[in-house]
């Protein structure tokens, strides 16, 4: 945001040009959120920071020494006693990978009260129960909450840290809308189970557990990344006119490859030499050159020389990719990813027998992976729309695609036909909205 | 904030400091290796760069609980050394391990009319001597050699301010999470990628983002003791439902407990909303909060939308008894109108045009009205919220609700009997900067709630914003509340009379980076609350900008 953002709406602050101020600020903006999604880091790689409370009023950054400080984009943090030994852990929630860490607290034991409380005539949750435990001459006071921080809710189990306090004198729990209770049985070194009215806690049993230091596996390097669409896209004459007539009831895969592209090369060798498995399972693949003109004669030969002879019988069709063609395939790789710069290759579109994109592959492809998509999601009868996931799991709401975006890009690239062909499925998408229920 | 260009847009100082930043860079290289020469200094330093001799004043060591040992460092005073044995002497406290890590950021410009530049430094350096874990951090005044066009910035003196010390045998937290989570679930992408993968590998129908604002929420989901644990994910990404075994780890049973969501879900929350025992679940989806019915055994079998009139996405969830009938209400805050970069704050440090934020009233068998309008709680409230945290701040029985807002003002809705006033300019707690996370905790044992609010910490915001050309035609208040903006985290200190001081730099917590939840927790217990700050905006794949 780029500079001195406007200090009203009206962006008027005397003596710069008023809407001047404002439509630098909104082109700040615009060009921070381009490049955001390009991938710039921004305040990235920062460590998480924690501070000790030094008990004056005053805290020291312990960060490293915490062991918490790691370089991860940390968005919510979660604490709770999971392994039962008095001392808080910590979920942390990041939004870089590892997406999810466990951090085990490894104090030494040393003397804590754990409670739990229960709600009769307050919510039984007994959110917003504010409990106060005096200790040595120190009162200490923890409350219930479910929602703080930020997008993070901690454990119930309240957790009484008592330095080297060895017993617990007097505990007070002021319910929610309720009277002050006080509450009698606490022991020092155990949990609690405190049920409103009861006037005596209930120890729970301890729980002695040793989980191992281990950090979060590496992300495994994956070649392949398919993305299913999670709501079919019907493909317009430019992608259609390239797939093979009279393919009946057949899956279509069309492969983006280049010359140049040793891994579309290896993908290509890997689909000829299943091709005949492909055929049965119903499944022809197009391999779509997007190399210029020039450099036609140079694909052939390595065509010829590397795939062809894999092939026991016919081999796969093949087309060329026209500069028309490849505007249509780059604004449906934009409408389907989102986030889509340079053609990554080898790209393959999954297309099922009524021409529907199903799939797109960023990534070399395999003959088994393939066939088992295909099998599931192109050659099957449809699934519930809710369950279209790679990953088992359901879609609470359908949103539906973003076709009349889809045609304005493709208008803008000068591709009109394909344009009004998405136009068209508008149209009939509305006319089954208001007609259909 | 963010700047393309800055020599383009003629910011001398930032352009200058990108220089003395980079020297600083090589010394930190230079330092993170044992004893550091002349060589290795060489061209860094001026010739006759000088820093004061020892330390003054070195406070008694305090030993604190859980085995950390804290020493502050008062300003060092006394005869000069050559700067380069003086650094020498410095990187030596640090031992020498080869895992020291030393970091400098410059959080002050000051160019000297003509005459020599001088920085103030905020240095991190951390490593290992006699196997005990050793962190330094402070701040040093760097005076730089004349700035001219073309020759390189050098350090010409070298000062210091406080200095805190803190040693440890070693971490006191350990990353147990391959521990807990089985390999099948650590090890798949869905987790062990982030958001900044998975934006671009996801059909954009699901509108997936790359924020990554993803909560979880803690709760014993199917009674057997336990604490289990609810994540929810973005878009294309099934939530996960991970309940603990008696050994620790988890198992994923969201699926089988119907939750599995695949929508980008933001606030999450385990709570029973209907008083029959169990941990109901709530999630927010877009603009609809979902609630989730548990059957008693961890299923969860009976879904209630509750869509909001506009369109724009919840973000923190937050419950409280607010109308203290026995039963929990909602209380939802929203972010943008639409989305991050296009829905625009006006004005940046005070913006009002947000989207609305809502209080769902529980009127029991599963009815909910929206009653923000009717308690109170419509004023401020079109602003950039993150979280709304409830805390009976003024001990009068009946919860209160504080909201943190980015670019702006917070709100304190003081709850009179069951409905709101917005108190926080008289509370003192309006904290107008770039709100983020909120939690209370009575950090300094006075028998009331204090108060921690997640800002942004931004070492550029902090040198361009007091720059004098910055803003030099706005009116000086305005200006302060620009300043403000990137200055850090905020702990309000609760006095007991219904208002706040604003205790942050005498606590010594306003450096949180670019914080989001952070929160209290006694992390030692040593029984007085210390604090988490989970931060860091976007890592990507290009260099920062700032």
């Amino acid at each position: 945001m780029a500079s001195q953002s406007p200090t009203t709406e009206s962006g008027a602050t005397g003596a710069t040009g008023a809407s001047d101020e404002k439509q630098d600020y909104l082109t700040g903006w615009a060009a921070l959120t381009r490049l955001m999604n390009e991938g710039l880091s921004w305040s990235g790689n920062e460590r998480n920071v924690c501070y000790l409370n030094l008990g004056d009023g005053r805290f020291v950054d312990a960060s490293f020494v915490s062991g918490l400080d790691f370089a991860d984009d940390g968005r919510a943090a979660a604490t709770v006693d999971w392994d039962g030994d008095g001392d808080l852990d910590l979920w942390l929630r990041n939004r870089t990978g590892p997406q999810l860490r466990f951090m085990r607290n490894d104090l030494p034991s040393g003397p804590f009260v754990a409670l739990r409380l229960v709600g009769v005539e307050s919510n039984r949750d007994a959110i917003g129960a504010r409990v106060q435990l005096t200790s040595d001459g120190r009162t200490l006071w923890r409350t219930v909450t479910a929602g703080d921080g930020y997008l993070s809710q901690s454990s119930r189990w309240l957790a009484f840290g008592l330095a080297d306090a060895t017993r617990v004198d007097e505990v007070v729990v002021h319910w929610p809308g309720g009277a002050a209770e006080t509450v009698t049985g606490i022991e020092v070194g155990r949990r609690h189970v405190v049920t409103q009215g009861r006037g005596r806690a209930k120890a729970v049993e301890p729980r002695g557990l040793r989980l191992a230091a281990a950090a979060p596996p590496e992300a495994p390097v994956a070649r392949l990344s398919p993305v299913l669409l999670k709501e079919p896209l019907g493909m317009p004459p430019g992608i259609s006119g390239l797939l093979p007539g009279g393919s009946g009831r057949r899956a279509r895969l069309i492969t983006l490859w280049a010359h140049w592209c040793e891994p579309c090369l290896e993908e290509l060798d890997e689909l000829s030499r299943g091709y005949d498995a492909l055929r049965e399972g119903g499944i022809e693949v197009v391999a779509l050159s997007v190399d210029p003109p020039e450099d036609i004669p140079l694909a052939d030969r390595l065509f010829s020389e590397r795939i062809l002879p894999n092939f026991p019988g016919e081999p796969f069709a093949r087309r060329t990719a026209s500069p028309e063609v490849l505007e249509t395939i780059d604004a449906l790789l934009s409408h389907v990813l989102g986030r889509h710069d340079d053609l990554l290759l080898p790209t393959s579109l999954l297309v099922d027998p009524v021409g529907q994109l199903q799939l797109v592959y960023l990534g070399p492809l395999s003959t088994e992976r393939l066939l088992d998509d295909a099998r599931r999601w192109a050659l099957s009868p449809p699934i519930d729309a809710s369950r279209r996931s790679l990953y088992p799991g359901r879609w609470y709401f359908r949103t539906p695609r973003d076709l009349a975006g889809l045609a304005a890009d493709l208008k803008t690239r000068g591709r009109e036909e394909d344009a009004r062909f998405y136009e068209s499925l508008l149209r009939m998408r509305s006319r089954v909205r208001s007609g259909g229920r | 904030m963010a700047r393309a260009d800055p020599s383009r847009d003629d910011w001398i100082s930032e352009a200058w400091q990108r220089r003395a930043a980079d020297v600083l860079d090589r010394l930190a290289v230079a330092l993170e290796g044992p004893w550091p020469g002349e060589r290795e200094l060489a061209g860094l330093l001026d010739v006759e760069a000088r820093a004061p001799g020892r330390p003054a004043v070195k406070s008694r060591p305090t030993q604190l609980a859980g085995g950390f040992r804290v020493q502050r460092w008062k300003p060092t005073i006394g005869e000069d050394l050559p700067a380069h044995e003086w650094l020498g002497r410095w990187a030596a406290r640090l031992g020498k391990g080869d895992s020291n890590r030393v970091a400098f950021k410059i959080v002050g410009v000051d160019l000297g009319d003509g005459g020599k530049p001088s920085t103030r430094v905020r240095y991190e350096a951390v490593g290992r001597s006699r196997g005990r874990l050793v962190q330094h951090v402070g701040e040093w005044s760097v005076g730089w050699s004349p700035v001219t066009a073309e020759a390189e910035p050098r350090i010409v003196s070298i000062e210091t301010a406080t200095v805190d010390e803190v040693q440890r045998d070693g971490p006191l937290f350990a990353d147990a999470t391959a521990a807990v989570l089985p390999r099948e679930l650590s090890e798949r992408p869905e987790l062990a990628r982030g958001g900044e993968y998975w934006y671009g590998r996801i059909d954009a129908a699901g509108e997936p983002n790359l924020m990554g604002h993803q909560g979880i929420a803690v709760g014993d989901v199917n009674g057997d003791g336990l604490e289990d644990l609810y994540v929810a994910m973005g878009s294309g990404l099934p939530n996960r439902l991970l309940l603990q075994q008696a050994d620790g780890s988890v198992r994923d049973r969201a699926h089988e407990a119907g939750v599995a969501w695949l929508d980008d879900t933001k606030g999450v929350l385990l709570v029973d909303m209907d008083n029959d025992g169990d941990q109901d679940l709530l999630v927010a989806i877009g603009p609809t909060i979902v609630l989730c019915k548990n059957d008693g055994s961890g299923i969860f079998d009976r879904f209630v939308s509750m869509r909001a009139s506009t369109p724009a996405a919840y973000y923190s969830l937050s419950v409280s008894d607010f109308d203290l009938d026995g039963d929990l209400d909602i209380y939802g805050v929203r972010y943008v109108k639409i989305s991050y970069g296009v829905s625009v704050p006006m004005p940046f440090h005070d913006a009002d045009n947000g989207p609305t934020n809502i209080l769902l009233r529980n009127d029991g068998k599963d009815r909910w009205a929206d009653v923000t309008e009717q308690v109170g709680l419509s004023q401020n409230n079109t602003r950039f919220s993150l979280i709304g945290s409830w805390m009976d701040y003024d001990s009068d029985g009946d919860p209160d609700l504080y909201v943190a807002n980015d670019f702006g003002r917070n709100n304190l809705y003081r709850n009179d009997g069951g409905s709101f006033v917005d108190v926080a300019a008289e509370a003192g707690v309006e904290d107008q900067a770039a709100g983020m996370g909120v939690s209370w905790a009575d950090y300094d044992e006075d028998g009331d709630f204090d108060l921690h609010v997640t800002n942004m910490y931004s070492a550029a915001g902090q040198r361009v914003a007091y720059q004098k050309r910055f803003k030099s035609a706005t009116a000086a208040d305005q200006r302060r509340q620009i300043q403000r903006h990137s200055l850090g985290d905020t702990l309000l200190a609760n006095q007991g009379d219904g208002t706040f001081r604003d205790v942050s730099e005498s606590a010594g917590v306003r450096m949180g980076r670019w914080g989001w939840g952070g929160r209290f927790a006694d992390l030692d217990n040593d029984g007085d609350p210390d604090l988490v700050i989970p931060n860091g905006f976007l890592t990507g794949a290009l260099e920062d900008d700032l």
